[in-house]
C-alpha cells in the first residue's frame, strides 16, 4: 500500500511537468502526439479484483514452484555456468592465438562467425554480438535509450500498465522486446545499424504508448470509462489512415499488440491461441493470423474495452471471417465492417468503397459523437505523402549497386509506417528525415549495410514467417544474400488528395484497397504474378526468396503458374514453407535448411559464415 | 417404397457434367453457361437463348494436376473442377460466370483463363465483385456489376438478348422449375415422407445441372407420381438437415441415410434453401434490382458478414429445422473451405447451446463417398439422436 | 589401376557402384537396406570390392557416400546428396537426359540437370509416402501379389477405375474396399498407377520436363508406371541402358572420380 501511494506521487508529480510543458507547447502552436488528452484520462480501477487476480496467480507460481524440477533446474544452471566459462576460455584463447593485425581487425570491426552466440536449448544467445569498438558502444547507447524510453512510457500510467503482466501472458513478451532489436540488427555494422536503431525505436515507441492505453481501457484493469469514449478499435489487418479525421479518438488496431507483434518478438506466443481455436473446432488449415486472434479471444486474451470496433474483410477470407468471433465475445461492443471491392483494379467498384468508408465515418460519429474533421484528415495525409516521398528514395538507393537500408528493422518499420502510422504521428517525420540523410551519406561512401559484402540480390516474395522475423538477417550473414524489398513493402504508392474531399475519399479508398497483402493478393493473379517479375527486373533481383505460408490460400493457389513462370525465366527462386506464426509445422531449422540446400546444389556456392548453416535455435525467442 | 420411374435416369445425368440434356440444348442452338456459386443469380444465365449450368466434377479420381498450380491445403471442389477443366472436361460451355466470392475459387476462374481450358472463339469468363453485406449500397453495387461484368459481356460476346423482357421470360420458366421443387420439398415435412433425401438431392441436382426446359416434363411427371406414392411402413430412425457448404454429391446424403437417419432439409450451396425459392417480380420496378435483392437477401453464404446475415443464417437454421421436425442439425463444409470453416467452428457451439439442437460438425473432402471414417460419425450421430427421442418420450410418458 | 566408388544408402535398398579411371563401370550391386545405415553400407562395399579384387574401401582412390544414410558411411572421403548424385549419374549414361524423376523407397525427387551433369533445380516431396516405393508396396500387399506381377497386370486393363485417396493408407482401404466390390482387379491396378502417374506431374514440372522424362530409382522399372506416364502426362519415357536403382551410386561414383583424379 505504501508502495502504491509512492507511486501514485511520483506519477503525479511527472503529471504535473508534464501539464506546464503541453500549457507552454500549445501556446506556441506545437502539436502533441498521442493526444495529451488520452493520457489524462481518468482510471478507475477495482482494486479488490485486482487483489484476487493477485492472489491467483500468487496460487499458481506456488504450485508451479511445488511442481518445479529444482534439482534439474539447479543442475541445468550450474551445467551453462560452466558452458559459459569453457566458452570464455575458448574465446580467451583464440583472441591469444590471433596476430596483432587480426586483433585490432576484431576490435575495431567486430567478430566474423556468429555462429557459435547459439546454445541448444537457450531462448536467447549465450552473448551480446561484439560489433567493433564503435557500433558496440553504439549499440549500448540504443539499448540504454530504448530502455529508458519505455520506462518513462510506462511510467505515464505505471500501476495498470505493469498490471497487464498479471493478467496477460503476451505481455511478458513484450519484456523481450530489446533482445528482439538484437535480433533484428544482427550482423549489421556502421550506418546500417543506426537507420536499424532509429525505426526500431519508434515502432517501440508506439507499441509502448498503446499497451498503456490498452491498459487503462481495459475494463479488467485501469477500467477508464473516460479513455474508452473515445477509443475506436480497429482490426489489426485494417490501416489506421481513417482515424486521421478524428484526431480527438484514439484508434487501436486491436489485435497487434496482443497477437501480430508480439508473434515476432517471441516465436511461441501464438502457439496456446491456435491451439485453444482448433480445440475449439477450427480446423487447422486457416491462416495462423485470424486463427490466434480468435484463439486470443477464445482464452480471453484480449483487453475488453473501446467504444466500437471496425472489422475488415482484409486482405483474405480468413480474416473476413474472424469478426464474427469478435461479435460473439464482445456483443456490447459496436461493429462496423469495412468491406472493400476484391477486384480493386476495376475503377467502377471504387464508388462502392467510398460509400462504404462514409457509412463508416458515420458510424464512428454515432456512435463517440465525434465529428470528422476535414483539415485534421488533409495534415495527416501531407505528412503520410511527405513520409511516402521519403520512402521512394530509399527504395531508389537500394535498387543502386549500393542497396543500404536492408533487415527486418526496416521491412517492420515500412509496413507499421503504412498500415498502422500513417502520417499520424509528426515524431516520425523526424525519423524518416535522419534515416534518410543517413542513408545518402552511406550510399556515397559506397558502404555495405552487413558485416559481409553483397553476393547475391535478393527479393522476398509472398508473407515472411512471423516467428522467424529476422531471415533476412540469416540470410545475409550466412550466403550472402541481401534482401533489398519484400512484396509486402511494395504498395500503394500515389500521392494521396489533401484538397478535394471527394476526390480525396475516392484516394483512400484506393489505399485501403491496396494494403499490405491484399494489394498482392486480391483483384487477380496478374498483381502476385505479373508483378513479381517486373519488381525482380526492377531491383535486378537474381534470387527470389518464395515463402510459402502453407495456410495462405492466397499465394498458395498460384504456386504453379509461379513456378511455371519460373522456369521459363530461368531464375532462381527458392521456395520456403512456414506456417507464419506456428513453428512446429516448419520450424526455423527447416527454412534454413531449404535455403543451404538450394545454395550448394544449384548455386554451387559456399557460405559466408560457415558457423551459421547449422545451429539450434529450436526454443530461442 | 416403390422406385421412381425416372430416378436412373436422373442419376445418368449426374453422371457427367456435360450430360445427355445439355448436350440436347447444344444441339437446340442453345448456349451454355457455366457457374458455381449462389452469388450468381442462376435465372440470369437463362435469358434468351442461354441455358446455365452448374458446375460440378463427377467421378473425381486423384487431382494432382490441379494440385500442381493450386496446392494442397486447398479446397477440393475448386481443385476437381480445375481437374476436369484441364482434362477438357468443360469444353462444352460458352461462357463461365465467376464471382469473387473466395479466394480458392476465384483462382480456378483465373487458372480456368491462364491455361486456356476452353477454346472457343467468343468464349469468356467473368469476375464480378460481389459485396459482404446487404446496406442499400451493396444492392446497387451488385446490380452495377451484374450489368456491366455479366450481361453486357453476354450480349456483346454471344450477341445474348438481355432485356428487362428476356429476363422476365426467364424468371417464369426458373420459377416453374421452384414451384415443382418447393412442392416436393414440402412433402418432407410429413411424419414419414415420401421421398428420400437422396431422391430430392437427386431431383434438385438435376434441375441446376440440366437445362430448365428439357428437365421440366421429367420433374412434373416425378411430382405426380410422389403425389401417389405411399411412403414405407417403418417410420426414420431419426430426421436430419444439413447445413453448410457446397455439396453436389448425392452419395453424401445417401450415406447419412444409410446410417438410418432422413434427411429433411438441405440448407447448404446446390442444395434448394436457398436456390428453389420463387422469384416475386413487381411489373414497377425493373426485373434486374429484385433478382439481385431477392438473390442477395436469400443467400446463406457464410462469406457474408454483416451482423443481421450472422444472425440470419443461424435464425434459418433454427427455422427450419422445426419446420421440418428434425431432430438434429448436420454441419458440414468442405474441406478447406475459410469462411464454412470459421462458421461451422462458432456456429455449432451457438445452435447446440442457445438454440438447443443436437449438432454434428464435420468437414469433408469433395469425394466423401469412400470415407469410413465419416460413414462411423453418421452411424454415432444417429445413435444418439435415436437414444434422446427414446428418452424424450419417456419423460413424455411419464 | 586406380579404383572409385559410390555408395548409395537408400530407405529400402543399398547400391554400390565402382567405377575405373575411364569412368567405366566395374562392379555394381543392389541390396536390401538394414536397420543400420553403417551396416547396409559396408556390406554393398565389401561385395563390390570384392568383385574388382580389393580388400577395404581404403583401397579406393575415392569414395562418396550418398542417399538417405549418406551421413552414416564413415568410410567415405565425402558425402554428396542424392539429388545431384542422380543428375550425375543419368548424365553419364545419358547426357541427352534434361529431366528426372526419382522415385525412391521413401520420397519423390524432380531433378532439372545442366549441361554439366549438375543439378538446374530440384524439388522433393518427402512428407508423404503416396507414390513412392513403399506406396506400391502397401498396393501390391493388398493385390497379394509381388511389385512385377502387380505392374504386368495394370498394363492388361481396358479401362480405369479412379483411385480417390492421395493418402498411402487410406488408398490401400480403398483398393480394399474396390476389390471387395468384386471390381475388376487389373482395372484397379491401372487405377493406382495412373494416379502415381498424375502424382508424378509436380515433380516432371519441376524437372522442366517439357517433351520427355527419365525415371530413376526402384520404381524405374516399372512399366505400368511408365506406360501410364506416357499416357497421362504426355511425356516420353527415356529408358536408360544402365540400371535405374543404380543411378545415385552411379552419380557419386562419378563425383569420386572427378575429385578423385582433381586432387
Amino acid at each position: 500500500m505504501v508502495l502504491t501511494t509512492e507511486l501514485l506521487g511520483i506519477r503525479n508529480a511527472l503529471a504535473e511537468s508534464r501539464e506546464k510543458k503541453l500549457k507552454k507547447d500549445a501556446a506556441k502552436g506545437k502539436f502533441h502526439y498521442p493526444n495529451p488528452k488520452f493520457w489524462r484520462c481518468r482510471d478507475n480501477m477495482d482494486f479488490k479484483a485486482q487483489g484476487r487476480n493477485l492472489m491467483e496467480i500468487g496460487k499458481i507460481c506456488v504450485e508451479m514452484f511445488k511442481e518445479a524440477d529444482k534439482k534439474g533446474f539447479c543442475m541445468k544452471q550450474v551445467e551453462r555456468c560452466r558452458d559459459d566459462l569453457a566458452r570464455c576460455a575458448l574465446e580467451f584463447r583464440q583472441a591469444t592465438e590471433m596476430s596483432p593485425a587480426e586483433l585490432k581487425e576484431v576490435f575495431l570491426y567486430g567478430e566474423r562467425t556468429l555462429g557459435k552466440l547459439y546454445r541448444k536449448g537457450d531462448m536467447v544467445p549465450v552473448r551480446r554480438e561484439w560489433r567493433g569498438a564503435a557500433d558496440t558502444a553504439y549499440d549500448f547507447y540504443r539499448w540504454g535509450k530504448m530502455w529508458s524510453m519505455l520506462i518513462l512510457t510506462f511510467s505515464r500510467d505505471l500501476i495498470p500498465a505493469l498490471n497487464s503482466t498479471f493478467h496477460y501472458r503476451w505481455m511478458i513478451s513484450y519484456m523481450c522486446c530489446v533482445g528482439f532489436m538484437d535480433k533484428n540488427t544482427s550482423g549489421q555494422k556502421g550506418s546500417a545499424l543506426k537507420m536499424s536503431h532509429l525505426m526500431t525505436y519508434d515502432i517501440f515507441r508506439y507499441v509502448a504508448e498503446n499497451l498503456v492505453f490498452l491498459a487503462k481501457g481495459d475494463k479488467k484493469n485501469g477500467n477508464s470509462s473516460e479513455l474508452n469514449k473515445k477509443v475506436v478499435l480497429f482490426d489489426e489487418m485494417t490501416m489506421g489512415q481513417i482515424m486521421a479525421g478524428f484526431p480527438d479518438l484514439l484508434g487501436i488496431p486491436y489485435q497487434l499488440m496482443p497477437v501480430f507483434l508480439v508473434s515476432e518478438i517471441d516465436q511461441l506466443t501464438c502457439v496456446p491461441y491456435i491451439d485453444a481455436v482448433e480445440s475449439f473446432g477450427l480446423p487447422a488449415d486457416t491462416c495462423p493470423v485470424p486463427s490466434s486472434e480468435c484463439g486470443a479471444l477464445v482464452v480471453d486474451a484480449l483487453p475488453h474495452m473501446g467504444s466500437c470496433f471496425i472489422s475488415s474483410s482484409m486482405p483474405c477470407d480468413g480474416s473476413t471471417m474472424a469478426s464474427e468471433y469478435m461479435s460473439r465475445r464482445f456483443p456490447d461492443l459496436p461493429v462496423y465492417h469495412l468491406t472493400f471491392p476484391v477486384r480493386y483494379e476495376d475503377e467502377e467498384t471504387t464508388r462502392y468503397a467510398v460509400d462504404d468508408i462514409k457509412g463508416c465515418i458515420r458510424f464512428v460519429e454515432e456512435v463517440t459523437g465525434a465529428k470528422w474533421s476535414w483539415d485534421a484528415y488533409f495534415k495527416q495525409m501531407k505528412r503520410f505523402n511527405e513520409e511516402t516521398a521519403y520512402e521512394l528514395q530509399k527504395w531508389e538507393v537500394n535498387k543502386t549497386d549500393y542497396p543500404q537500408i536492408i533487415g527486418p528493422s526496416y521491412e517492420l518499420f515500412r509496413k507499421w509506417n503504412y498500415e498502422m502510422d500513417g502520417g499520424a504521428d509528426p515524431r516520425v517525420m523526424k525519423t524518416f528525415k535522419k534515416v534518410n540523410e543517413i542513408m545518402m551519406r552511406a550510399y556515397e561512401k559506397r558502404e555495405q549495410a552487413w558485416r559481409n559484402k553483397m553476393r547475391y540480390r535478393g527479393i522476398v516474395w509472398s508473407c515472411p514467417a512471423h516467428y522467424y522475423a529476422n531471415f533476412s538477417n540469416w540470410l545475409a550473414n550466412c550466403w550472402g544474400i541481401d534482401i533489398l524489398v519484400e512484396m509486402e513493402s511494395l504498395n500503394f504508392t500515389k500521392v494521396l488528395e489533401t484538397e478535394d474531399k471527394e476526390e480525396a475519399l475516392m484516394d483512400l479508398a484506393r489505399l485501403y484497397e491496396r494494403m499490405v497483402m491484399r494489394r498482392h493478393t486480391n483483384g487477380g493473379y496478374q498483381n502476385v504474378v505479373d508483378e513479381m517479375w517486373r519488381q525482380v527486373e526492377d531491383w535486378r533481383a537474381e534470387i527470389i526468396i518464395m515463402y510459402q505460408n502453407v495456410a495462405c490460400k492466397n499465394m498458395a493457389t498460384l504456386q504453379g503458374i509461379l513456378d511455371d513462370t519460373c522456369r521459363d525465366r530461368n531464375h532462381h527462386m527458392i521456395w520456403i514453407e512456414h506456417d507464419l506464426m506456428d513453428p512446429r509445422t516448419v520450424s526455423r531449422k527447416t527454412m534454413r535448411d531449404k535455403v543451404n540446400e538450394y545454395m550448394r546444389t544449384v548455386m554451387k556456392a559456399e557460405p559466408v559464415d560457415p558457423t551459421l548453416c547449422d545451429f539450434d535455435d529450436e526454443l530461442g525467442m | 417404397m416403390k422406385d421412381l420411374k425416372h430416378l436412373i435416369y436422373f442419376e445418368s445425368l449426374l453422371d457427367n457434367a456435360d450430360n445427355e440434356l445439355v448436350e440436347q440444348a447444344k444441339k437446340d442452338g442453345k448456349l451454355i453457361m457455366g457457374y458455381t456459386c449462389y452469388h450468381i443469380p442462376e435465372v440470369l444465365l437463362n435469358v434468351d437463348n442461354c441455358v446455365s449450368v452448374r458446375l460440378r466434377a463427377p467421378r473425381t479420381g486423384s487431382i494432382d494436376i490441379s494440385t500442381y498450380y493450386m496446392s494442397n491445403y486447398v479446397c477440393e471442389y475448386a481443385r476437381a473442377l480445375l481437374e476436369r477443366a484441364i482434362e477438357g472436361g468443360f469444353q462444352f460451355l460458352d461462357g463461365l460466370a465467376g464471382v469473387d466470392a473466395c479466394s480458392m475459387m476465384n483462382r480456378f476462374y483465373e487458372h480456368f483463363s491462364i491455361l486456356k481450358c476452353n477454346t472457343k472463339e467468343n468464349f469468356f469468363v467473368t469476375h464480378l465483385d460481389v459485396p459482404y453485406k446487404t446496406e442499400e449500397f451493396s444492392f446497387n453495387h451488385m446490380q452495377r456489376q451484374l450489368e456491366v461484368r455479366l450481361l453486357d459481356v453476354m450480349h456483346d460476346k454471344l450477341g445474348v438478348d438481355v432485356s428487362d423482357k428476356a429476363i422476365r421470360k426467364a424468371v417464369k420458366e426458373h420459377n416453374e422449375v421452384c414451384r415443382i421443387m418447393q412442392e416436393i420439398s414440402e412433402m418432407r415435412k410429413a411424419e414419414n415422407p415420401v421421398v428420400t433425401g437422396y431422391e430430392f438431392h437427386v431431383l434438385n441436382l438435376v434441375t441446376y445441372t440440366c437445362p430448365k426446359y428439357l428437365i421440366l416434363p421429367y420433374l412434373k411427371e416425378t411430382l405426380a407420381e410422389l403425389k401417389k406414392r405411399k411412403p414405407d411402413e417403418k417410420l426414420p430412425r431419426c430426421r436430419v438437415g444439413i447445413v453448410g457448404s457446397e455439396i453436389d454429391d448425392p452419395e453424401f446424403t445417401k450415406m447419412i441415410e444409410d446410417a438410418g437417419a432422413r434427411v429433411v432439409f438441405d440448407r447448404h450451396c446446390f442444395g434448394a434453401i436457398p436456390g428453389r425459392e420463387v422469384i416475386e417480380l413487381t411489373d414497377d420496378e425493373d426485373a434486374l434490382p429484385q433478382i439481385v435483392r431477392h438473390y442477395m437477401n436469400t443467400s446463406e453464404c457464410a462469406r457474408y458478414i454483416a451482423d443481421n446475415k450472422v444472425l440470419q443464417r443461424r435464425e434459418t437454421a433454427d427455422r427450419l429445422a422445426r419446420e421440418f421436425n428434425a431432430d438434429g442439425i448436420i454441419y458440414e463444409q468442405m474441406k478447406y473451405c475459410d469462411f464454412w470453416g470459421f462458421e461451422r467452428a462458432l456456429v455449432s457451439h451457438i445452435m447446440s447451446e442457445e438454440y438447443g439442437w443436437p449438432i454434428l460438425s464435420i468437414d469433408r473432402l469433395y469425394n466423401a463417398k469412400g470415407s469410413g471414417q465419416l460413414r462411423t460419425r453418421f452411424q454415432a450421430f444417429v445413435e444418439s439422436l435415436e437414444i434422446k427421442k427414446i428418452q424424450k418420450a419417456r419423460k413424455g410418458g411419464k | 589401376m586406380k579404383y572409385y566408388g559410390g555408395c548409395d544408402v537408400g530407405s529400402t535398398y543399398t547400391k554400390a557402384v565402382i567405377l575405373d579411371e575411364d569412368g567405366k563401370i566395374v562392379a555394381d550391386t543392389t541390396i536390401k537396406s538394414k536397420i543400420n545405415s553403417e551396416a547396409s553400407a559396408r556390406l554393398a562395399m565389401d561385395e563390390v570390392l570384392g568383385k574388382v579384387g580389393l580388400k577395404s574401401s581404403k583401397d579406393l582412390a575415392y569414395l562418396i557416400g550418398t542417399g538417405y544414410g549418406r551421413n552414416k558411411v564413415p568410410f567415405a572421403d565425402e558425402n554428396i546428396s542424392e539429388i545431384s548424385c542422380h543428375a550425375m549419374g543419368v548424365h553419364v549414361t545419358d547426357p541427352s537426359v534434361k529431366a528426372i524423376i526419382d522415385i525412391g523407397g521413401q520420397d519423390v525427387k524432380g531433378i532439372a540437370v545442366d549441361t554439366d551433369g549438375t543439378v538446374k533445380n530440384f524439388a522433393m516431396n518427402d512428407k508423404c509416402a503416396a507414390g513412392t516405393g513403399r506406396f506400391y508396396e502397401a498396393m501390391a500387399r493388398s493385390f497379394e501379389m509381388t511389385l512385377p506381377e502387380f505392374s504386368k497386370l495394370s498394363l492388361t486393363a481396358k479401362n480405369v477405375i479412379p483411385i480417390t485417396a492421395q493418402c498411402t493408407v487410406f488408398a490401400e482401404s480403398e483398393v480394399i474396399t474396390l476389390v471387395g466390390e468384386n471390381k475388376p482387379m487389373d482395372e484397379i491396378a491401372a487405377g493406382i498407377q495412373m494416379a502415381v502417374a498424375k502424382r508424378c506431374f509436380v515433380m516432371a514440372k519441376k524437372a522442366g520436363a517439357t517433351d520427355s522424362i527419365t525415371l530413376t530409382g526402384g520404381c524405374a522399372k516399372n512399366d505400368g508406371l511408365k506406360d501410364a506416364i506416357e499416357h497421362v502426362l504426355k511425356l516420353k519415357v527415356i529408358n536408360l541402358k544402365t540400371d535405374p536403382q543404380l543411378m545415385g551410386a552411379l552419380g557419386a561414383a562419378e563425383f569420386a572420380r572427378q575429385k578423385g583424379q582433381a586432387r
